[in-house]
């Protein structure tokens, strides 16, 4: 069963840095990810 | 330059999350053009994406305020990663905002969550780079 934090992220969308939106779900869709939040860009 | 100092502390990690047929991914908070700017600055080369609408910083409830900024834990910490030579740019991004480490699978499950208390509060990378490991070893015997 997903967890329920997963099953949020799942519907959300991210930005690549050439500002192209990328679903979250695509991004351990095929393989496990080690996802790191950082507080900002500096 | 907390980020700075998280991102090359996981660096390291990343020929052992990619042996365990996994991915770094990591996420910041602000515009695509300073996404940019940071994945040149660090040369960081796995993916990394920006979230400016803090959506998924709400959804894996990460903390935000300036007392989970500014504190006597956050000042510890400030010094040990100026020790170690790390310097602060112009904040790009949301100012207050606190991060984390997850593990995501591709079944759905979390088996690793770090929420940061305060600035500069980062999990041992290799806390979730054990995680992943375990996954993959229970994947390859089922």
């Amino acid at each position: 069963m997903t967890n329920p934090v997963v099953q949020k992220l799942t519907n959300l969308t991210v930005l690549d840095p050439a500002g192209e939106e990328v679903p979250m779900a695509s991004l351990w869709q095929d393989r496990p990810v080690l996802l790191a939040l950082i507080r900002h860009f500096g | 330059m907390f980020c700075k100092e998280q991102v090359a502390q996981l660096r390291d990690y990343i020929p052992r999350v990619h042996e365990a047929g996994a991915e770094l991914i990591v996420i910041g908070n602000g515009t695509a053009e300073q996404a940019q700017w940071f994945v040149e600055d660090t040369g960081l080369d796995v993916p990394l994406y920006t979230d400016p609408s803090l959506q998924v910083y709400d959804a894996v409830e990460a903390r935000r305020g300036v007392l989970s900024s500014m504190n006597w834990g956050t000042i510890s910490a400030a010094l040990r990663t100026f020790r170690r030579g790390f310097r602060q740019n112009r904040t790009m991004g949301a100012a207050f905002q606190q991060g984390g480490v997850f593990v995501i699978t591709p079944g759905g499950d979390m088996p690793y969550r770090y929420v940061s208390g305060h600035a500069g509060d980062h999990p041992d990378p290799a806390e979730p780079v054990r995680a992943i490991e375990q996954f993959a070893a229970t994947a390859q015997s089922s």
